[in-house]
């Protein structure tokens, strides 16, 4: 589980959220939207340890493994990494499979992920949609209890985004996987049964998916 | 032509050349392609002040330049670190201090017979037996440092937010990093030379990353190249009499240039 208690983060005196406070479940999958510059990518940057709240408390299971996928990605575009070593590179400590079934691993992760042809490429020749499908493995590679995409579709083809997604509710039905999912489109991304959230600062809206309809007809959101 | 083989200090001089070559390739990439090239620079320009500081107090120089020098590569990561000055700009800040320092020390020791000409150029040949000593236990530290904590560097070196994210420390190995990178700048200092050794931490990364693009094979490629290039400019400086550290930078050079040249007829 999850759980906000009224977290805030400033900086300086630019509020960037303010007074947040909301709880989900082991096994939840939830979407959070809002406009730009809305705190979206600030709310899971704490879940993640990359920021601290000005204020608050979020706690969460002891022992948790996040999986991560951050919403800038290749930041060194010219340094030599061949997208075998990314991935490598993100194998966590208490997570390691045996030396001799990494690369197996690997391999047939690119086989999900439709790209066992680039398991030695260089990441820099990569399109922006294929490096996007390298760090969702490397997200996923450590088998997370929890797993954090800011803006994950954001260059896959729209082909590939609709099973992206329908894998991602396989995660979370078949392995309970807890899944928060930053997106500004919510197209292919829902299903029954996920949690929806609308962050502009703080949070205008928190609940079913179904509830949010409402609350968008209600003219509360503009997308 | 081997003749010269059989001299201690020639063997010497391939021990201590051999042990910074291999030690400059494993930490060129972990600080080259982190934008961190001039640390290397920068720390040497602080042993310079830190040298002359052992000549003064102590009868071993190096056992006062080495602590004084890794307290100031930890100095220049904390303020780096804590975001008070930018890296580039922290390393200008206690690098132009220290050689300031260096340089009055310098002055004001005249009897104490330093010359300034042996510390910018430095000699592999008059190295001593402790240098040498020094030469191999920091390779070892080094050597033993990047095969521990591979991964982690790795993944700190491509995407430090990753690397924090994953719970990697990157702060304490940051500072470990820095502080090798002190141990290992000292001693070439001595042999090398201030102006030059930095050359040696740069050209492994920038060499190999013209042939590949993975990291591992950077770092092997580097190593290989780090070590032709090293005992081939003691093979060549010595018969010629010229400096060890020049001839090693111009090798360097060379090689870069018919690489790149290649690179670009092959590309046609």
């Amino acid at each position: 589980m999850i759980d906000y208690q009224n977290v805030s983060v400033s900086f300086g005196k630019f509020n960037v959220l303010a007074d947040v406070n909301f709880h989900i479940k082991n096994g939840d999958f939830l979407h959070i939207i809002g406009p730009n510059g809305s705190g979206k990518t600030t709310l899971v940057k704490l879940l993640v340890g990359l920021l601290k709240p000005s204020s608050g408390i979020i706690t969460t299971n002891e022992h948790m493994h996040m999986g991560y996928l951050p919403q800038k990605l290749n930041s060194k575009p010219n340094l030599p990494m061949t997208v075998c070593e990314v991935i490598y590179s993100g194998f966590k400590k208490q997570r390691l499979v045996p030396k001799k079934d990494e690369l197996d691993l690997i391999k047939s992760w690119l086989a999900t992920m439709e790209i066992p042809q680039l398991l030695q490429s260089s990441m820099s020749y990569l399109s922006g949609g294929q490096q996007q499908r390298v760090f969702l493995i490397r997200a996923l590679i450590s088998n997370p209890d929890l797993l954090i995409l800011d803006e994950p579709a954001s260059a896959l083809d729209p082909s590939f985004r609709e099973k992206f997604y329908l894998m991602l509710y396989d995660l979370q039905q078949k392995k309970g996987m807890t899944i928060i999912h930053v997106t500004h489109d919510l197209t292919d991304a829902v299903k029954e049964n996920c949690l929806t959230m609308y962050v502009d600062q703080t949070i205008k809206f928190f609940g079913p998916y179904q509830s949010f309809k409402e609350f968008e007809h209600r003219g509360h959101h503009h997308v | 032509m081997f003749d010269f083989l059989q001299y201690d200090f020639i063997q010497q001089a391939f021990i201590i050349g051999t042990a910074l070559a291999l030690s400059a390739s494993l930490l060129s990439p972990f600080l080259v392609l982190n934008q961190q090239a001039m640390i290397a620079d920068g720390l040497a320009h602080v042993s310079f002040a830190g040298i002359i500081l052992g000549v003064l107090l102590s009868n071993e120089p190096l056992y006062l330049a080495i602590p004084f020098v890794m307290s100031a590569s930890l100095l220049i990561k904390y303020l780096s670190v804590n975001k008070t000055v930018n890296g580039d700009a922290a390393i200008g800040l206690v690098s132009a201090v220290s050689f300031a320092i260096g340089l009055i020390l310098v002055k004001k020791g005249q009897g104490f017979n330093i010359s300034i000409e042996s510390l910018l150029v430095g000699n592999i040949f008059t190295a001593t037996q402790i240098e040498m000593i020094l030469s191999i236990v920091i390779t070892g530290l080094i050597a033993a440092f990047i095969i521990i904590f591979y991964r982690q560097l790795l993944l700190m070196t491509y995407d430090e937010n990753y690397a924090k994210f994953s719970k990697v420390r990157t702060t304490l190995l940051g500072y470990a990093l820095s502080a090798l990178t002190a141990f290992f700048i000292v001693i070439g200092v001595r042999t090398i030379g201030t102006l030059l050794i930095s050359a040696l931490v740069i050209f492994p990364s920038v060499i190999a990353s013209q042939f590949t693009k993975s990291f591992k094979n950077t770092l092997f490629i580097g190593i290989i190249s780090s070590f032709v290039v090293v005992v081939a400019g003691i093979f060549i400086a010595h018969p010629l009499e010229i400096p060890v550290g020049s001839t090693i930078v111009i090798i360097y050079a060379i090689l870069l240039t018919v690489l790149l040249i290649l690179k670009a007829i092959l590309r046609r």
